[in-house]
């Protein structure tokens, strides 16, 4: 899974803690997604969604293989 | 933090590398020699264990300033960065001393040379344990707006886990996973070392033998049971 977590938060001027706080999660776990370490909850990149106004799929990109 | 285990771990197989060969070489016959090199290693514990406190003393209160001032001229995310990567550090560097001044009490009162070696010892056991306790402590500072645990809550690992979110859990649980295979690799070899180390010197370690054995079933069986399909 890729993501373009950082240049959204980058795109809104936001540093990983001010985005972990309005996700409501650690900054920790934006590191871990943002690094492409981990896959998010279904949760999480909800309110990702909210919080950058896009769509899931915008978001987080899976290659076909992946689905 | 590595470095610093890598040396330990090094320490640790060059003795019993060196122990067995002396054993080997002169038998019966390097009993003085091996009280003085246990001596001096008690000692190194001793200054080791100090030493790494001092750190961890200094590494800790530096966050405490840290945190406590709305002032500081650092990024959040820097400092968020430095202040898990410290609480980590003050952890090993208190959680160390504490195995090695007990190795080094145990040196010390089996050899009863110097009572005043011993009391010292008993000290630094203490010293380290209040340190431990501490520095467990020290993540409520760092983290005030989390529910976590008093560590000395009954329920302290299920109310760790509830007060976390899913990436910290996954970072926990992978690297708790990682030290479970690391410790059980390392009994395993321990196990075998001290088997060989019997034969050697006809001293006979079943005691430590069939304890560390007991640990590892208790681990795979408690491991088994943890993760089974409920």
């Amino acid at each position: 899974m890729k993501t373009r977590l950082r240049e959204l938060r980058a795109r809104d001027s936001l540093n990983q803690t001010q985005l972990s706080k309005l996700a409501k999660v650690s900054r920790q776990t934006i590191s871990l997604i943002e690094r492409e370490e981990y896959i998010p909850s279904l949760l999480i990149a909800k309110r990702m969604a909210k919080i950058f106004n896009e769509p899931i799929e915008n978001i987080f990109i899976f290659d076909e293989e992946e689905l | 933090m590595k470095f610093l285990l890598k040396m330990l771990l090094y320490a640790a197989i060059g003795f019993a590398a060196g122990y067995l060969t002396l054993e080997l070489l002169y038998g019966r016959n390097s009993e003085g020699l091996l009280e003085t090199i246990y001596f001096w290693l008690s000692i190194v514990m001793i200054v080791l264990a100090a030493a790494l406190l001092v750190y961890a003393f200094i590494r800790r209160k530096k966050l405490i300033k840290m945190t406590k001032d709305n002032n500081r001229k650092v990024d959040d995310d820097d400092f968020d960065v430095y202040s898990y990567n410290t609480f980590n550090v003050v952890t090993v560097a208190t959680a160390v001393p504490l195995v090695l001044s007990l190795m080094a009490l145990a040196i010390q009162a089996l050899a009863a040379e110097s009572p005043w070696l011993v009391a010292l010892t008993i000290v630094l056991v203490f010293v380290s344990m209040f340190m431990s306790f501490q520095a467990s402590a020290l993540v409520n500072i760092i983290y005030p707006d989390k529910d976590l645990p008093e560590i000395s809550d009954k329920n302290y690992a299920e109310k760790l886990f509830a007060a976390s979110d899913e990436g910290e859990i996954f970072i926990m649980a992978k690297a708790l996973y990682r030290s479970w295979t690391l410790t059980s690799t390392m009994l395993f070899f321990a196990l075998i070392l001290m088997i060989f180390y019997s034969f050697i010197t006809e001293e006979s370690q079943i005691f430590s033998i069939v304890i560390i054995g007991l640990i590892m079933i208790i681990s795979q069986l408690k491991y088994a049971y943890e993760i089974r399909e409920k």
